[in-house]
Protein backbone atom coordinates (compact mmCIF):
# COMPACT_ATOMS: atom_id res chain seq x y z
CA UNK A 1 0.00 0.00 0.00
CA UNK A 2 1.27 3.47 -0.79
CA UNK A 3 1.78 6.37 1.56
CA UNK A 4 -1.65 7.80 0.66
CA UNK A 5 -3.26 4.66 2.09
CA UNK A 6 -1.55 5.05 5.44
CA UNK A 7 -2.35 8.76 5.50
CA UNK A 8 -6.03 7.95 4.95
CA UNK A 9 -5.96 5.28 7.66
CA UNK A 10 -4.25 7.63 10.11
CA UNK A 11 -6.77 10.37 9.39
CA UNK A 12 -9.66 7.93 9.76
CA UNK A 13 -8.41 6.90 13.21
CA UNK A 14 -7.80 10.45 14.44
CA UNK A 15 -11.20 11.57 13.08
CA UNK A 16 -12.98 8.54 14.54
CA UNK A 17 -14.24 7.28 11.19
CA UNK A 18 -14.79 3.72 12.31
CA UNK A 19 -16.36 2.49 9.07
CA UNK A 20 -13.40 3.75 7.09
CA UNK A 21 -10.95 2.17 9.54
CA UNK A 22 -12.81 -1.11 9.19
CA UNK A 23 -12.80 -0.92 5.38
CA UNK A 24 -9.16 0.14 5.06
CA UNK A 25 -7.83 -2.56 7.39
CA UNK A 26 -9.76 -5.27 5.55
CA UNK A 27 -8.65 -3.98 2.15
CA UNK A 28 -5.02 -3.96 3.19
CA UNK A 29 -5.19 -7.50 4.60
CA UNK A 30 -6.87 -8.72 1.41
CA UNK A 31 -4.01 -7.22 -0.58
CA UNK A 32 -1.56 -9.18 1.54
CA UNK A 33 -0.18 -6.38 3.67
CA UNK A 34 1.20 -7.62 6.98
CA UNK A 35 -1.07 -6.96 9.96
CA UNK A 36 1.99 -5.74 11.85
CA UNK A 37 2.68 -3.11 9.18
CA UNK A 38 -0.94 -1.91 9.17
CA UNK A 39 -0.76 -1.73 12.95
CA UNK A 40 2.57 0.10 13.13
CA UNK A 41 2.29 2.48 10.16
CA UNK A 42 -1.45 3.09 10.40
CA UNK A 43 -3.19 2.53 13.70
CA UNK A 44 -0.29 3.17 16.08
CA UNK A 45 1.05 6.05 14.01
CA UNK A 46 -2.38 7.66 14.38
CA UNK A 47 -2.36 7.16 18.14
CA UNK A 48 1.12 8.64 18.28
CA UNK A 49 -0.24 11.79 16.63
CA UNK A 50 -3.13 11.94 19.08
CA UNK A 51 -0.70 11.43 21.98
CA UNK A 52 1.44 14.35 20.74
CA UNK A 53 -1.62 16.57 20.40
CA UNK A 54 -2.73 15.57 23.86
CA UNK A 55 0.69 16.41 25.23
CA UNK A 56 0.58 19.81 23.54
CA UNK A 57 -2.90 20.49 24.82
CA UNK A 58 -4.46 20.77 21.37
CA UNK A 59 -6.87 17.87 21.93
CA UNK A 60 -8.78 16.77 25.01
CA UNK A 61 -10.38 13.62 26.38
CA UNK A 62 -13.15 13.39 23.75
CA UNK A 63 -10.65 13.31 20.88
CA UNK A 64 -8.57 10.64 22.64
CA UNK A 65 -11.65 8.50 23.25
CA UNK A 66 -12.79 8.89 19.65
CA UNK A 67 -9.40 7.84 18.28
CA UNK A 68 -9.05 4.96 20.75
CA UNK A 69 -12.43 3.63 19.71
CA UNK A 70 -11.45 3.70 16.03
CA UNK A 71 -8.14 2.06 16.93
CA UNK A 72 -10.02 -0.78 18.63
CA UNK A 73 -12.15 -1.34 15.53
CA UNK A 74 -8.99 -1.74 13.47
CA UNK A 75 -7.36 -3.89 16.09
CA UNK A 76 -10.30 -6.31 16.18
CA UNK A 77 -9.76 -6.91 12.46
CA UNK A 78 -5.99 -7.25 12.71
CA UNK A 79 -5.87 -9.29 15.90
CA UNK A 80 -6.26 -12.77 14.36
CA UNK A 81 -3.35 -11.96 12.05
CA UNK A 82 -1.12 -10.65 14.82
CA UNK A 83 -0.44 -14.12 16.19
CA UNK A 84 3.02 -15.36 15.46
CA UNK A 85 2.30 -18.54 13.55
CA UNK A 86 3.64 -21.56 15.40
CA UNK A 87 5.97 -19.48 17.49
CA UNK A 88 5.45 -19.60 21.21
CA UNK A 89 4.57 -16.31 22.91
CA UNK A 90 7.60 -14.47 24.30
CA UNK A 91 5.98 -14.56 27.71
CA UNK A 92 2.61 -14.60 29.39
CA UNK A 93 1.56 -11.26 30.82
CA UNK A 94 -1.18 -10.63 33.34
CA UNK A 95 -2.56 -7.12 33.12
CA UNK A 96 -5.30 -5.10 34.76
CA UNK A 97 -6.41 -1.78 36.17
CA UNK A 98 -5.98 -1.72 39.94
CA UNK A 99 -8.75 -1.83 42.51
CA UNK A 100 -11.09 1.17 42.71
CA UNK A 101 -10.25 2.31 39.21
CA UNK A 102 -12.40 1.73 36.14
CA UNK A 103 -10.26 3.40 33.52
CA UNK A 104 -8.98 1.05 30.88
CA UNK A 105 -8.06 2.97 27.75
CA UNK A 106 -4.34 3.00 28.57
CA UNK A 107 -4.37 -0.57 29.81
CA UNK A 108 -6.01 -1.74 26.58
CA UNK A 109 -3.43 0.07 24.49
CA UNK A 110 -0.65 -1.62 26.48
CA UNK A 111 -2.35 -5.00 25.89
CA UNK A 112 -2.45 -4.26 22.20
CA UNK A 113 1.24 -3.30 22.11
CA UNK A 114 2.23 -6.42 24.00
CA UNK A 115 0.28 -8.68 21.67
CA UNK A 116 1.82 -7.00 18.65
CA UNK A 117 5.25 -7.69 20.17
CA UNK A 118 4.48 -11.39 20.58
CA UNK A 119 3.34 -11.59 24.20
CA UNK A 120 0.28 -13.50 25.39
CA UNK A 121 -1.99 -11.27 27.46
CA UNK A 122 -4.33 -12.33 30.23
CA UNK A 123 -6.46 -9.25 30.73
CA UNK A 124 -8.16 -9.13 34.13
CA UNK A 125 -10.12 -5.98 33.30
CA UNK A 126 -10.70 -3.09 35.68
CA UNK A 127 -11.08 -2.70 39.45
CA UNK A 128 -8.83 -5.73 40.04
CA UNK A 129 -8.12 -6.69 43.65
CA UNK A 130 -4.50 -7.57 44.60
CA UNK A 131 -5.40 -11.21 45.28
CA UNK A 132 -6.78 -11.55 41.77
CA UNK A 133 -3.44 -10.55 40.23
CA UNK A 134 -1.69 -13.17 42.36
CA UNK A 135 -4.26 -15.83 41.55
CA UNK A 136 -3.96 -15.14 37.80
CA UNK A 137 -0.18 -15.53 37.97
CA UNK A 138 -0.48 -18.79 39.91
CA UNK A 139 -2.98 -20.19 37.43
CA UNK A 140 -1.27 -19.06 34.24
CA UNK A 141 2.38 -19.21 35.20
CA UNK A 142 2.79 -15.67 33.86
CA UNK A 143 6.16 -14.06 34.44
CA UNK A 144 5.00 -10.48 33.98
CA UNK A 145 2.33 -8.44 35.76
CA UNK A 146 1.24 -5.08 34.37
CA UNK A 147 -1.01 -2.80 36.35
CA UNK A 148 -2.34 0.64 35.64
CA UNK A 149 -4.35 3.43 37.26
CA UNK A 150 -5.69 6.79 36.20
CA UNK A 151 -6.74 8.08 39.60
CA UNK A 152 -4.23 9.13 42.24
CA UNK A 153 -6.73 7.80 44.79
CA UNK A 154 -6.31 4.26 43.50
CA UNK A 155 -2.51 4.33 43.32
CA UNK A 156 -2.36 3.07 46.89
CA UNK A 157 -3.38 -0.33 45.49
CA UNK A 158 -0.16 -0.66 43.49
CA UNK A 159 1.68 -1.06 46.77
CA UNK A 160 -0.85 -3.64 47.91
CA UNK A 161 -0.34 -5.71 44.78
CA UNK A 162 3.44 -5.72 45.29
CA UNK A 163 2.87 -6.71 48.90
CA UNK A 164 0.45 -9.48 47.87
CA UNK A 165 3.13 -10.99 45.62
CA UNK A 166 5.66 -10.82 48.45
CA UNK A 167 3.26 -12.57 50.81
CA UNK A 168 2.54 -15.26 48.21
CA UNK A 169 6.30 -15.86 47.86
CA UNK A 170 6.13 -14.90 44.19
CA UNK A 171 7.72 -11.47 44.18
CA UNK A 172 11.05 -12.67 42.78
CA UNK A 173 9.48 -14.78 40.07
CA UNK A 174 7.50 -12.00 38.36
CA UNK A 175 8.39 -8.68 36.76
CA UNK A 176 6.02 -6.05 38.10
CA UNK A 177 5.32 -3.25 35.65
CA UNK A 178 3.33 -0.11 36.38
CA UNK A 179 1.85 2.62 34.24
CA UNK A 180 -0.94 5.15 33.88
CA UNK A 181 -1.24 8.90 33.57
CA UNK A 182 -0.34 9.81 37.19
CA UNK A 183 2.39 7.18 37.56
CA UNK A 184 5.96 8.44 37.55
CA UNK A 185 9.39 6.82 37.60
CA UNK A 186 9.84 8.07 41.16
CA UNK A 187 6.65 6.39 42.27
CA UNK A 188 7.56 3.16 40.49
CA UNK A 189 10.87 3.16 42.29
CA UNK A 190 9.20 3.88 45.66
CA UNK A 191 6.97 0.82 45.39
CA UNK A 192 9.83 -1.32 44.05
CA UNK A 193 8.22 -1.98 40.69
CA UNK A 194 10.55 -3.48 38.10
CA UNK A 195 9.55 -1.55 35.01
CA UNK A 196 7.93 1.81 34.33
CA UNK A 197 7.72 3.52 30.98
CA UNK A 198 5.66 6.57 30.12
CA UNK A 199 4.02 5.10 27.03
CA UNK A 200 2.85 1.75 25.70
CA UNK A 201 5.23 1.46 22.75
CA UNK A 202 8.35 2.17 24.81
CA UNK A 203 7.11 -0.22 27.46
CA UNK A 204 6.57 -3.12 25.04
CA UNK A 205 10.05 -2.59 23.62
CA UNK A 206 11.55 -2.41 27.10
CA UNK A 207 9.85 -5.64 28.15
CA UNK A 208 11.01 -7.35 24.99
CA UNK A 209 14.64 -6.36 25.71
CA UNK A 210 14.36 -7.34 29.36
CA UNK A 211 13.15 -10.84 28.54
CA UNK A 212 15.44 -11.39 25.56
CA UNK B 1 0.36 38.47 56.24
CA UNK B 2 -0.26 39.25 52.57
CA UNK B 3 -1.10 36.49 50.16
CA UNK B 4 -2.39 35.61 46.75
CA UNK B 5 -5.09 32.98 46.30
CA UNK B 6 -5.25 30.79 43.20
CA UNK B 7 -8.13 28.33 43.00
CA UNK B 8 -10.00 25.96 40.77
CA UNK B 9 -13.37 27.51 39.99
CA UNK B 10 -15.01 24.44 41.51
CA UNK B 11 -14.35 26.18 44.85
CA UNK B 12 -15.73 29.57 43.82
CA UNK B 13 -19.10 29.51 45.60
CA UNK B 14 -17.49 28.19 48.78
CA UNK B 15 -14.50 30.52 48.84
CA UNK B 16 -16.77 33.47 48.05
CA UNK B 17 -18.79 32.58 51.14
CA UNK B 18 -15.77 31.98 53.38
CA UNK B 19 -13.98 35.11 52.22
CA UNK B 20 -17.09 37.12 52.93
CA UNK B 21 -16.84 35.87 56.50
CA UNK B 22 -13.14 36.63 56.84
CA UNK B 23 -12.79 39.79 54.77
CA UNK B 24 -12.91 39.95 50.99
CA UNK B 25 -9.78 39.06 49.04
CA UNK B 26 -9.33 38.64 45.32
CA UNK B 27 -9.02 35.09 44.04
CA UNK B 28 -7.64 33.99 40.67
CA UNK B 29 -9.95 31.24 39.51
CA UNK B 30 -8.91 28.81 36.81
CA UNK B 31 -11.38 26.86 34.68
CA UNK B 32 -12.60 23.50 36.04
CA UNK B 33 -12.02 21.94 32.64
CA UNK B 34 -8.26 22.42 33.01
CA UNK B 35 -8.26 19.48 35.42
CA UNK B 36 -8.76 17.25 32.38
CA UNK B 37 -5.26 18.20 31.34
CA UNK B 38 -2.77 18.19 34.24
CA UNK B 39 0.21 19.50 32.23
CA UNK B 40 -1.72 22.51 30.97
CA UNK B 41 -3.15 23.16 34.41
CA UNK B 42 0.36 23.14 35.88
CA UNK B 43 1.50 25.67 33.28
CA UNK B 44 -1.49 27.94 33.97
CA UNK B 45 -0.87 27.88 37.71
CA UNK B 46 2.88 28.36 37.33
CA UNK B 47 2.41 31.41 35.11
CA UNK B 48 0.31 33.09 37.82
CA UNK B 49 2.88 32.09 40.45
CA UNK B 50 5.69 33.53 38.33
CA UNK B 51 4.02 36.90 37.92
CA UNK B 52 3.25 37.18 41.64
CA UNK B 53 5.27 39.70 43.62
CA UNK B 54 5.11 41.46 46.96
CA UNK B 55 3.12 38.86 48.89
CA UNK B 56 4.24 36.60 51.75
CA UNK B 57 2.63 33.42 50.48
CA UNK B 58 0.55 31.88 47.73
CA UNK B 59 -2.45 29.72 48.65
CA UNK B 60 -3.36 27.14 46.04
CA UNK B 61 -6.82 25.65 46.28
CA UNK B 62 -5.81 22.52 44.44
CA UNK B 63 -4.92 19.03 45.59
CA UNK B 64 -2.81 16.48 43.76
CA UNK B 65 -5.35 16.81 40.92
CA UNK B 66 -3.92 14.04 38.76
CA UNK B 67 -0.37 15.17 39.64
CA UNK B 68 -0.95 18.61 38.10
CA UNK B 69 0.70 20.34 41.02
CA UNK B 70 3.86 18.21 41.12
CA UNK B 71 5.85 20.30 38.60
CA UNK B 72 5.18 23.60 40.37
CA UNK B 73 8.17 25.64 41.46
CA UNK B 74 8.48 28.35 44.10
CA UNK B 75 10.83 31.07 42.97
CA UNK B 76 10.86 32.84 46.31
CA UNK B 77 7.33 32.96 47.69
CA UNK B 78 6.20 29.87 49.64
CA UNK B 79 3.29 28.02 48.02
CA UNK B 80 0.66 26.25 50.11
CA UNK B 81 -1.44 23.53 48.52
CA UNK B 82 -4.34 21.52 49.95
CA UNK B 83 -3.31 18.13 51.33
CA UNK B 84 -5.98 16.25 49.34
CA UNK B 85 -6.27 14.17 46.20
CA UNK B 86 -8.96 16.36 44.67
CA UNK B 87 -11.88 18.69 45.25
CA UNK B 88 -14.26 15.93 46.40
CA UNK B 89 -12.07 15.30 49.47
CA UNK B 90 -11.74 19.02 50.12
CA UNK B 91 -15.51 19.50 50.03
CA UNK B 92 -16.14 16.48 52.24
CA UNK B 93 -13.89 18.11 54.83
CA UNK B 94 -11.27 15.37 55.21
CA UNK B 95 -9.36 12.65 53.43
CA UNK B 96 -10.80 10.09 55.85
CA UNK B 97 -14.36 11.03 54.85
CA UNK B 98 -13.41 10.77 51.19
CA UNK B 99 -11.71 7.43 51.64
CA UNK B 100 -14.76 5.99 53.37
CA UNK B 101 -16.94 6.98 50.42
CA UNK B 102 -14.50 6.18 47.62
CA UNK B 103 -13.18 2.75 48.56
CA UNK B 104 -15.26 0.02 47.06
CA UNK B 105 -17.32 2.59 45.13
CA UNK B 106 -15.17 3.60 42.19
CA UNK B 107 -18.31 3.92 40.06
CA UNK B 108 -19.41 6.96 42.01
CA UNK B 109 -19.27 10.40 40.57
CA UNK B 110 -19.35 13.45 42.78
CA UNK B 111 -21.17 16.67 42.12
CA UNK B 112 -21.50 19.91 43.97
CA UNK B 113 -22.92 23.33 43.27
CA UNK B 114 -20.26 24.37 40.78
CA UNK B 115 -19.69 20.93 39.33
CA UNK B 116 -23.40 20.27 38.93
CA UNK B 117 -23.78 23.39 36.84
CA UNK B 118 -20.75 22.42 34.83
CA UNK B 119 -22.11 18.95 34.22
CA UNK B 120 -25.51 20.23 33.15
CA UNK B 121 -23.81 22.43 30.65
CA UNK B 122 -20.92 20.17 29.72
CA UNK B 123 -22.31 16.66 29.60
CA UNK B 124 -25.96 16.93 28.55
CA UNK B 125 -26.86 15.74 25.04
CA UNK B 126 -28.26 19.20 24.40
CA UNK B 127 -25.03 20.90 25.49
CA UNK B 128 -22.76 23.00 23.26
CA UNK B 129 -20.01 20.44 23.96
CA UNK B 130 -22.13 17.60 22.56
CA UNK B 131 -23.05 19.69 19.52
CA UNK B 132 -19.40 20.59 18.99
CA UNK B 133 -18.24 16.95 19.05
CA UNK B 134 -21.21 15.89 16.96
CA UNK B 135 -20.51 18.49 14.28
CA UNK B 136 -16.82 17.68 14.15
CA UNK B 137 -16.80 13.90 14.58
CA UNK B 138 -20.42 12.83 13.96
CA UNK B 139 -23.28 11.98 16.27
CA UNK B 140 -22.15 8.40 16.71
CA UNK B 141 -18.81 9.55 18.14
CA UNK B 142 -20.47 12.20 20.30
CA UNK B 143 -22.77 9.54 21.75
CA UNK B 144 -19.80 7.29 22.39
CA UNK B 145 -17.83 10.03 24.16
CA UNK B 146 -20.76 10.97 26.34
CA UNK B 147 -21.48 7.34 27.19
CA UNK B 148 -17.85 6.87 28.24
CA UNK B 149 -17.57 10.09 30.21
CA UNK B 150 -21.02 10.26 31.63
CA UNK B 151 -23.20 7.18 31.37
CA UNK B 152 -20.48 4.66 32.23
CA UNK B 153 -20.46 5.74 35.83
CA UNK B 154 -23.49 4.69 37.77
CA UNK B 155 -26.15 6.85 39.32
CA UNK B 156 -27.07 7.96 41.86
CA UNK B 157 -24.38 10.60 41.63
CA UNK B 158 -23.20 11.68 45.07
CA UNK B 159 -24.04 15.34 45.55
CA UNK B 160 -21.98 17.14 48.19
CA UNK B 161 -24.24 19.66 49.83
CA UNK B 162 -22.71 22.52 51.76
CA UNK B 163 -25.69 24.70 52.58
CA UNK B 164 -25.36 27.26 49.81
CA UNK B 165 -28.10 28.97 47.83
CA UNK B 166 -28.80 27.19 44.59
CA UNK B 167 -28.07 23.65 45.80
CA UNK B 168 -31.68 22.69 46.48
CA UNK B 169 -32.92 23.88 43.10
CA UNK B 170 -30.06 22.05 41.39
CA UNK B 171 -30.94 18.84 43.19
CA UNK B 172 -34.67 19.25 42.40
CA UNK B 173 -33.93 19.90 38.74
CA UNK B 174 -32.58 16.36 38.33
CA UNK B 175 -34.88 13.37 38.07
CA UNK B 176 -35.65 11.55 41.29
CA UNK B 177 -32.92 9.10 42.24
CA UNK B 178 -30.26 10.88 40.20
CA UNK B 179 -28.57 12.40 43.22
CA UNK B 180 -27.66 10.77 46.50
CA UNK B 181 -27.08 13.77 48.73
CA UNK B 182 -24.41 13.88 51.44
CA UNK B 183 -23.49 16.70 53.78
CA UNK B 184 -20.12 18.23 53.01
CA UNK B 185 -17.90 20.21 55.34
CA UNK B 186 -16.20 23.52 54.62
CA UNK B 187 -13.86 23.07 57.60
CA UNK B 188 -10.87 22.09 55.53
CA UNK B 189 -11.17 25.10 53.22
CA UNK B 190 -11.71 27.37 56.22
CA UNK B 191 -8.57 26.05 57.93
CA UNK B 192 -6.58 26.52 54.74
CA UNK B 193 -7.64 30.16 54.61
CA UNK B 194 -6.58 30.63 58.22
CA UNK B 195 -3.16 29.24 57.35
CA UNK B 196 -0.36 27.60 59.37
CA UNK B 197 -1.99 24.20 59.49
CA UNK B 198 0.19 21.36 58.24
CA UNK B 199 -2.69 18.93 58.47
CA UNK B 200 -4.63 20.66 55.73
CA UNK B 201 -1.83 21.93 53.52
CA UNK B 202 1.70 21.27 52.32
CA UNK B 203 4.11 24.19 51.90
CA UNK B 204 6.54 24.34 49.01
CA UNK B 205 9.62 26.51 49.58
CA UNK B 206 12.20 27.54 46.99
CA UNK B 207 14.66 24.67 46.27
CA UNK B 208 11.94 22.12 47.09
CA UNK B 209 9.66 20.06 44.91
CA UNK B 210 6.38 18.26 45.53
CA UNK B 211 6.35 14.47 45.66
CA UNK B 212 3.15 12.42 45.62
CA UNK B 213 2.66 9.90 48.44
CA UNK B 214 -0.73 8.66 47.17
CA UNK B 215 -2.10 7.46 50.47
CA UNK B 216 -5.08 8.89 52.32
CA UNK B 217 -3.25 10.77 55.07
CA UNK B 218 -0.08 12.45 53.90
CA UNK B 219 -1.15 12.55 50.22
CA UNK B 220 1.92 14.53 49.15
CA UNK B 221 5.09 15.97 50.61
CA UNK B 222 8.07 18.10 49.60
CA UNK B 223 11.72 17.16 49.22
CA UNK B 224 14.83 19.12 48.35
CA UNK B 225 15.05 19.62 44.59
CA UNK B 226 18.57 18.14 44.70
CA UNK B 227 17.24 15.00 46.36
CA UNK B 228 17.43 12.87 43.21
CA UNK B 229 20.90 14.13 42.36
CA UNK B 230 22.13 13.35 45.87
CA UNK B 231 20.58 9.90 45.67
CA UNK B 232 22.32 9.23 42.37
CA UNK B 233 25.67 10.30 43.85
CA UNK B 234 25.16 7.94 46.82
CA UNK B 235 24.49 5.06 44.44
Amino acid sequence: MDQAFYEELILSVTRGKVKDVDRLCREALEKGVSAFKILDDGLLAAMQIVAERWKNGTVFIPEVLIAARALNVGLAILEPYLVLGNQKPKAKVVLGTVKDDLHDIGKNIVGLMLKSHGFECIDLGVDVAPAKFVQAVKESGAKVVCMSALLTTSMIHFTEVVQAFKEAGLRDSVLICVGGAPVTATFASQIEADIFEPDAVTFAEHLERRLA
Amino acid sequence: MSRRIIACEVFKPYLDKLLEESGVEAVDYLEIRQHDHPELLARSIQSIIDETKDVDEILLFYGLCGNAILPLVSKGIPIKVLRVHDCAAALMGSNAAYRKRFEGNPHKRYHCLSYGERDDEYFARTSPEYRKISEEYGEDNADYVFSMLYDKFSTPVTYIKLGLDGEESQIRRKEEGYYSVIEGDLGLLRRMLKGDDDHVCVTLHPHEKFVGIYDYEEILTTVNRNHDREKTREE
